[in-house]
């Protein structure tokens, strides 16, 4: 009887036991710090797991001295989401698209909503069908940074260098919220264009580089250059995105942590977890004073750090000659916003860190929310040398057509 | 009807169906433009920059004819100004104000004695400051009534073309070209003038239409190219030759004894010239005008284009018998320096090859390019023959990027050029006693990367020449010191070696300008 009672008390107590010690596990891996922390030098080890072990150093030395150590104040948590309107325009793709034996979304996938909109964790081919799906994720319809959007740069040991820079993103497929939606006629068969304008240096002042992106996602990029000094618009070389663009250590595929061709790497998922990132960025440039020749230190956002669940990805170019042998990007799981991205050279030796953050934003004609980014900070390890970038975004109130962002445009946006 | 009734009609013709395509080109409706680069956020609506600039330049050589061993090549300190006002989204005033000064250069001492010398004092022949042709390099006002049209009226510059390294469909700016030895950059060498310039959308056919009619409003010396005047005799005598300097950057002279030029004149000519007296293109039947396309399709960009104009470079028209030295036993001709009308047709693509890199290809073709001829029964020494000309370039740019050198790629750029003369006998090739090839091939390349992110940049051109076996090395290095928050100030030294087997072909004609120059330039 005893024994019996015994057997009985011990089941629970056992099941007991056992949830605890699965409870406490993320406390001894990932002990979450509570709204209002603050996270520096001094603690970081505490929460040393709610980051890429590659940025704990930010905390520690700034880097090995390229930035002050950085001190964070963390709020909690808020539910994000990809835009709801998105996400149900999607679902007409629900079972449509399978990957081919060259990793294209088939038969004829245009980029018309997201391939996968029921993928499934259990899906053997997860991680290639959520880059699809982040490759077609939703941004916004349009964005536009005046010339007040500046980004910076700085190598040890000597002053921030600024300059500043126009551009404009147009979304020609997937609009949700400006009209025509859901598509932008354009005689091009685009999927989006992105043009960038320098405002200065003056020595950069009015070079522009335009670049399309297809809706055939097996169509590669087209790139346009208008050099000031020779005033006509030139084709550049659009296959190569993985070289530094002037006076930044990002390449092109660096963009929003990841911007490569989607079929052209591959993937693995490395694991699942917490970390701390900026979703609803309140560092700008009025709070910075408005004037980037005054910022004197790298600007990093150091409010409003939230525990993000994300995706841990490892992306490796099918290209041997690629330079970054690895990629690791931190994905939300939530938004599919990337937070950060380490990259390793081919070597294997740890090269360039980015950090994205972002700033959610209400649509005009839509009743919801969007996540936009906001602004970057990134890190060249081996040469030692920081940069970032603060966006002065404008979304979906220009109406832009295929004419702002036409070829022809750059001449008339040159001198 | 003559020769030149029907090239002028023909002109007149593509001149009208240019504008009539304009008319039907003129937007049915209109819609606010979206320039936003000065949008709500920033009230600001003007904007001043520009750059000061010295070039100190050492030639490596003396030049032909000098008087004495100085080989100082430039001095030249520029301050430039741009001002870009935007009273409005769709108005814009932009303006580009420069002024230089430049010191006496002794390497050309006694160019006062050479026929090509022009009055104007020695020690302003360079500085600009008291012309406003010098001054006021652009002045024009933009009006963009949509954004499918946009209307530029004013002294500008307009350019174009596929070729980076040289000039094939670039054909509407003169040049000036007293000192555009490689160290000026063309944007700083061309001669802006005035005109009206616009660029339509044709959306719908993914094309665009550009059209310009440029009236000949700046002074006669501002319409044509500015050349440096060469070394000359300025006495020809078969006893005595005089032979005086030219300006620094001029040509080598033809000083071969006993050739026949095209003028049967000077360097122990056949005749003496009565003077070169230039006539400048002036009249109304002389303005200039033409239309370029622009289309993208199929991964391609392409498109036609059409220029009436004159020749820039002058050549030289024989005239009448005026008189008669006894005792050289030779005639006086007059002699005059004209600028010949002619038509440009031409086109053009681009491509992204499947493979890395992008090629360029572009060509022209003239039904009446003018020439001068050596022929000595030609009434005035002036000839028109069918002329091409013709480019194609490939691009490796962001592909030759390296783990040992992985802040910037290396960019490749390689033209090949060639131009073809139908019958070439007898023509003259620039100012020589040498006969014009009806065909002529050059290779040009262009290598370059920056080092730790911008902080240095370097480039090697090159150029070469099978005829005669000319051509050019010019490396360069700059620095952008890191002292200076917006990169405002570069120092940039470069090497310029030209070389070929002879002084009157190829590129050997400048082949005693092989220089030194430090580029100094501060941004503001």
């Amino acid at each position: 009887m005893n024994r019996g009672i015994k057997n009985i008390g011990l089941l629970p107590m056992i099941i007991l036991v056992v949830s605890c010690l699965m409870l406490s596990i993320p406390a001894f891996g990932q002990d979450l710090p509570a709204p209002g922390t603050t996270i520096n030098k001094s603690n970081i080890q505490q929460y040393k797991d709610l980051f890429p072990p590659e940025f704990v150093q930010a905390f520690t030395d700034g880097f090995g001295g390229l930035t002050k150590p950085l001190e964070i104040s963390t709020i909690a948590t808020q539910p994000r989401h990809q835009l709801k309107a998105y996400v149900e325009y999607s679902q007409k793709n629900k079972g449509k698209y399978k990957l081919d034996e060259e990793g294209y979304p088939s038969p004829d996938y245009t980029r018309d909503g997201q391939p996968f909109p029921d993928l499934n964790r259990d899906d053997p081919q997860f991680v290639t069908k959520l880059m699809w799906n982040f490759d077609a994720r939703y941004e916004y319809d349009e964005s536009w940074s005046d010339k007040r959007g500046p980004s910076f740069v700085q190598r040890k040991g000597e002053k921030v260098q600024w300059q500043t820079q126009y551009a404009i993103d147009l979304r020609f497929k997937n609009r949700m919220d400006l009209d025509p939606k859901p598509f932008l006629d354009n005689p091009s068969g685009l999927y989006k264009a992105f043009l960038f304008q320098y405002l200065s240096p003056v020595s950069l002042k009015n070079t522009m580089t335009l670049t399309y992106r297809y809706a055939d996602p097996k169509k590669g990029d087209s790139t346009f250059l208008y050099l000031p000094s020779m005033r006509r618009v030139i084709r550049a070389e659009a296959g190569q995105r993985s070289t530094p663009i002037v006076s930044s250590i990002s390449a092109l595929d660096d963009f929003g942590g990841f911007d490569g061709f989607t079929a052209d790497f591959t993937y693995k998922l490395v694991k699942e977890q917490k970390v701390l990132a900026v979703a609803d960025n309140v560092l700008t440039m009025d709070s910075l004073g408005g004037d980037p020749s005054k910022v004197e230190d790298m600007p990093i956002p150091t409010k409003n750090w939230e525990v993000r669940d994300v995706y841990v990805i490892d992306i490796t170019s099918k290209n041997p000659k690629y330079p970054q042998s690895i990629k690791r990007i931190y994905m939300d799981k939530d938004t599919m916003e990337i937070y950060y991205a380490v990259a390793w050279d081919r070597a294997g030796k740890l090269w360039k860190i980015f950090f994205m953050d972002y700033k959610p934003y209400h649509l005009k004609n839509i009743d919801d929310v969007a996540e936009a980014l906001a602004g970057n900070f990134g890190v060249d390890l081996q040469f030692g040398m920081t940069a970032a970038w603060i966006a002065v975004y404008h979304v979906d109130d220009a109406n832009f057509t295929y004419d702002d962002v036409s070829p022809a445009s750059l001449l008339k946006r040159g001198r | 009807m003559n020769k030149m009734s029907k090239g002028r009609l023909l002109s007149a013709a593509v001149g009208v169906i240019g504008f009539m395509a304009l008319l039907l080109l003129v937007p049915k409706s209109s819609r606010a433009f979206n320039e936003v680069d000065y949008g709500a956020q920033n009230q600001s609506s003007i904007s001043v920059y520009g750059f000061l600039r010295n070039n100190t330049g050492m030639f490596l050589d003396t030049q032909p004819y000098q008087e004495n061993g100085n080989q100082l090549a430039t001095e030249r300190t520029w301050l430039r100004t741009y001002v870009d006002w935007r009273p409005s989204d769709k108005l814009k005033l932009w303006a580009n104000i420069q002024f230089a000064y430049e010191p006496d250069y002794d390497v050309e001492n006694g160019f006062e004695n050479n026929p090509s010398y022009l009055g104007k004092p020695v020690s302003t022949q360079y500085s600009e400051y008291d012309d406003v042709n010098d001054v006021l390099r652009e002045f024009y006002l933009e009006w963009t009534p949509n954004s499918a049209t946009d209307i530029k009226m004013g002294r500008q510059i307009a350019i174009w073309g596929e070729s980076l390294t040289d000039q094939v469909g670039d054909v509407i700016n003169p040049i000036d070209q007293r000192d555009a030895m490689a160290f000026t950059n063309w944007e700083d060498s061309r001669v802006p003038q005035w005109m009206i310039r616009s660029i339509h959308d044709l959306s719908s056919l993914n094309s665009s239409f550009e059209w310009i009619v440029s009236p000949l409003l700046t002074s006669d010396a501002y319409r044509v190219n500015r050349d440096a005047g060469y070394a000359q005799e300025a006495f020809p005598s078969d006893a005595a030759p005089y032979w005086t300097p030219g300006q620094r950057f001029g040509m080598y002279p033809e000083d071969r004894p006993n050739v026949i030029t095209p003028t049967n004149t000077g360097n122990y000519g056949l005749e003496i010239p009565s003077g070169f007296a230039e006539q400048f293109p002036d009249t109304w039947n002389d303005m200039r005008y033409g239309f370029r396309t622009a289309t993208y399709a199929g991964g391609y960009h392409f498109g036609l284009m059409y220029w009436h104009t004159q020749s820039y470079e002058p050549l030289l028209k024989r005239g009448e018998v005026v008189g008669f030295i006894p005792f050289l036993n030779k005639n006086i001709r007059s002699y005059s320096l004209v600028h010949p009308s002619y038509d440009i047709y031409g086109a053009y693509m681009d491509k992204q090859l499947p493979w890395p890199g992008v090629i360029r290809a572009e060509a022209i073709y003239s039904p009446n390019k003018p020439f001068n001829t050596f022929d000595p029964t030609d009434a005035d020494a002036l000839v028109k023959r069918n002329y091409v000309k013709y480019e194609i370039g490939y691009d490796l740019n962001n592909y030759l990027y390296y783990q040992w050198h992985n802040t910037a790629p290396f960019d490749l750029t390689i033209e090949h050029v060639g131009e073809w003369v139908q019958d070439n006998k007898g023509l003259a090739y620039i100012i020589y006693a040498t006969e014009q090839p009806s065909y002529v091939a050059r290779f040009n390349g262009r290598l370059s990367t920056n080092w730790f992110y911008d902080r240095l940049e370097g480039e090697l051109i090159v150029s070469y020449w099978p005829w005669q076996h000319s051509g050019l090395i010019m490396p360069d290095i700059t620095w952008k010191p890191g002292w200076m928050k917006q990169q405002n100030l570069s120092i940039q030294l470069k090497y310029i070696n030209v070389y070929g087997d002879s002084h009157y072909a190829g590129l050997g004609f400048l082949d005693t300008k092989d220089m030194v120059v430090l580029t100094t330039e501060f941004d503001f």
